[in-house]
């Protein structure tokens, strides 16, 4: 059975209680030791993540005071070098049990210096290349197939964000280096991420959804008007966002009603603004988008609650 | 591997989906190389840094007056910084190479403006001076010493000639004998259709268009953009 809902999920629960003739006060008795051992570890991690990002900040800004002392050997060290131990150190907290909760933050951590490093090379190198978008296709095309590579190895979910990231930067900047437009870009980028988003939805990376459910529908929504402004099919913008709605509902995603629900309202705001500010006047126009934002807001929360809650 | 991607066919249409735009984008940018020839003729067009400033305010003008193009330059055309950067600069788009190569004026300038101007407004040899002269906030009050006035916009101005455009002459119009159509893609309303047909870097560009081939005409320095208003076609060349 694939579970890809709470509903589903309560009900493969239920399946396995009475198969097992598991007892509720089991059932409570651990969710209870979890709430506890959550609260109780909740203030150590709180201080142990602002801890890390002190230590990090502390790095950037002595590297940042010492940038300009530095030879290129030492800048690339400092950076590369910094970005491969990170790597390092969260390939082997993979291996430890004791470390899990760090991969995460190592390889994202990583990803980030070794995209600098990679950059501050290229700039070292070839200090008067003058082709940015050149040195950041290598930079994230060499960073894509680590992740590639790193993923066929270890299947963290981290890694599955990061190829997402490196992979469609790549070929961002890939089309806008041969000359395909933004927004046609952008669009494709969107569609793209959503589908591969829907994928992700049944697979144990799903923690990963709203995240890219938000960014997929943010893309694909802004470039699609920008495509359809001041054309006669600029009226099918309303489809659009409603099909946004109804999608939300179809694939749960909170992520994606609510970036429909603001596009409805934005565009309508446009259209009103456009059309009638200067029939109806100004004043009437706000208190009728005020209505408006009213009555999508609710029926929003409604969709939420009746469809992609339960 | 047909399995794998009927099992995981969303996954495959969301990798595929940018490799397919890149297709259709090579297809549509090469399908018409295949039945529309090269562009055979050579054109000028000036660009400019910054077009804020009052257009009478320039040290030089760049225009045409009939089938030639003629270059004015004002005496004080070098008196400060700010004046100098907005200078329009003269380009030669070569369709052989489809490389625009710059057509410098500077050094006639220099011989072909009276000297009693330059000596009310470059009193100095050096770069240092020259830097002093512009740095000071009332440099420009030593026009008034000027020969003519400089306030007389009409007398201000002297006509160069420079070898390269000495035997030119251009067609009226922005479309050439074979067709190409020079476009300037700055702030237009861009359909679906023109966002796949024609190649560009962004809201603002340059370019060449026949029946759907096209050339952006390149950068001609480093960092410069085509933007709205900066950038002027003069003609297409007459090879006659």
């Amino acid at each position: 059975m694939e579970i890809r809902t709470r509903a589903q999920a309560i009900e493969h629960i239920a399946i396995l209680i009475e198969q097992f003739q598991i007892a509720p006060k089991e059932i409570a008795a651990i969710c209870k030791s979890k709430t506890a051992d959550t609260k109780s570890a909740l203030l150590p991690s709180v201080l142990s993540y602002l801890g890390g990002v002190f230590i990090l900040c502390g790095i950037g800004v002595f590297i940042a005071m010492k940038w300009n002392d530095m030879n290129s050997a030492a800048r690339i060290i400092a950076t590369l070098g910094s970005g491969t131990v990170a790597l390092i150190l969260g390939v082997l907290c993979h291996k430890d049990s004791r470390y899990q909760k760090a991969v995460a933050p190592l390889l994202v951590v990583a990803a980030g210096l070794q995209l600098t490093g990679i950059l501050v090379a290229i700039t070292e190198i070839w200090p008067h290349g003058n082709d940015a978008d050149l040195a950041f296709l290598i930079a994230s095309g060499v960073l894509f197939l680590v992740q590639v590579l790193l993923f066929t190895a270890i299947r963290r979910t981290s890694l599955v964000f990061l190829m997402m990231s490196f992979g469609f930067a790549w070929f961002g900047t890939y089309a806008h280096r041969i000359g395909i437009g933004g927004d046609l870009v952008m669009t494709v980028i969107g569609t793209s991420i959503g589908l591969i988003t829907y994928h992700l939805q049944g697979t144990m990376h799903r923690v990963l959804c709203p995240f890219w459910y938000f960014v997929a529908s943010g893309f694909a929504l802004y470039s699609g008007f920008s495509l359809i402004d001041h054309t006669p099919i600029e009226i099918l913008y309303l489809g659009i966002c409603a099909g946004t709605i109804y999608l939300s509902t179809y694939v749960r995603s909170t992520a994606l009603l609510f970036n429909g629900t603001l596009a409805l309202i934005g565009y309508l705001g446009y259209f009103s603004g456009k059309h009638f500010a200067n029939t109806i006047g100004w004043p009437m126009t706000l208190i009728l988008m005020g209505l408006v934002m009213m009555g999508i807001g609710s029926t929003a929360w409604k969709i939420r609650n009746k469809y992609i809650k339960a | 591997m047909k399995k794998i991607i009927r099992e995981n066919f969303v996954l495959a249409a969301g990798i595929c989906l940018p490799l397919i735009l890149v297709i259709i984008f090579w297809l549509a940018t090469y399908v018409p190389t295949l039945f529309v020839d090269p562009p055979q003729y050579d054109f000028l067009y000036t660009t400019q840094n910054y077009i804020y400033n009052n257009p009478d305010d320039l040290a030089i003008k760049v225009d045409t007056v009939e089938d030639q193009v003629r270059i004015r330059a004002a005496a004080r055309w070098s008196d400060d910084d700010s004046n100098r950067y907005n200078n329009p600069k003269i380009y030669r788009f070569y369709a052989r190479t489809g490389q625009s190569i710059e057509i410098s004026y500077a050094d006639a300038i220099t011989k072909q403006v009276p000297k009693e101007y330059f000596s009310c407004v470059k009193p100095s040899a050096t770069n240092d001076q020259a830097q002093a002269q512009t740095s000071r906030p009332n440099a420009t009050s030593t026009l008034g010493e000027c020969p003519n006035k400089m306030s007389n916009a009409g007398n201000d101005y002297f006509a160069i000639t420079l070898p390269e455009l000495q035997n030119i002459k251009l067609y009226k119009g922005q479309i050439a004998p074979d067709g190409y159509n020079a476009e300037y893609g700055g702030y237009q309303n861009r359909s679906i259709f023109s966002e796949l047909f024609y190649s560009s870097g962004g809201n603002s560009d340059f370019r060449i268009v026949k029946n759907g081939r096209s050339y952006v005409i390149s950068s001609p320095a480093p960092g410069y953009r085509y933007d709205y208003g900066n950038t002027k076609f003069l003609g297409w060349i007459r090879k006659d």
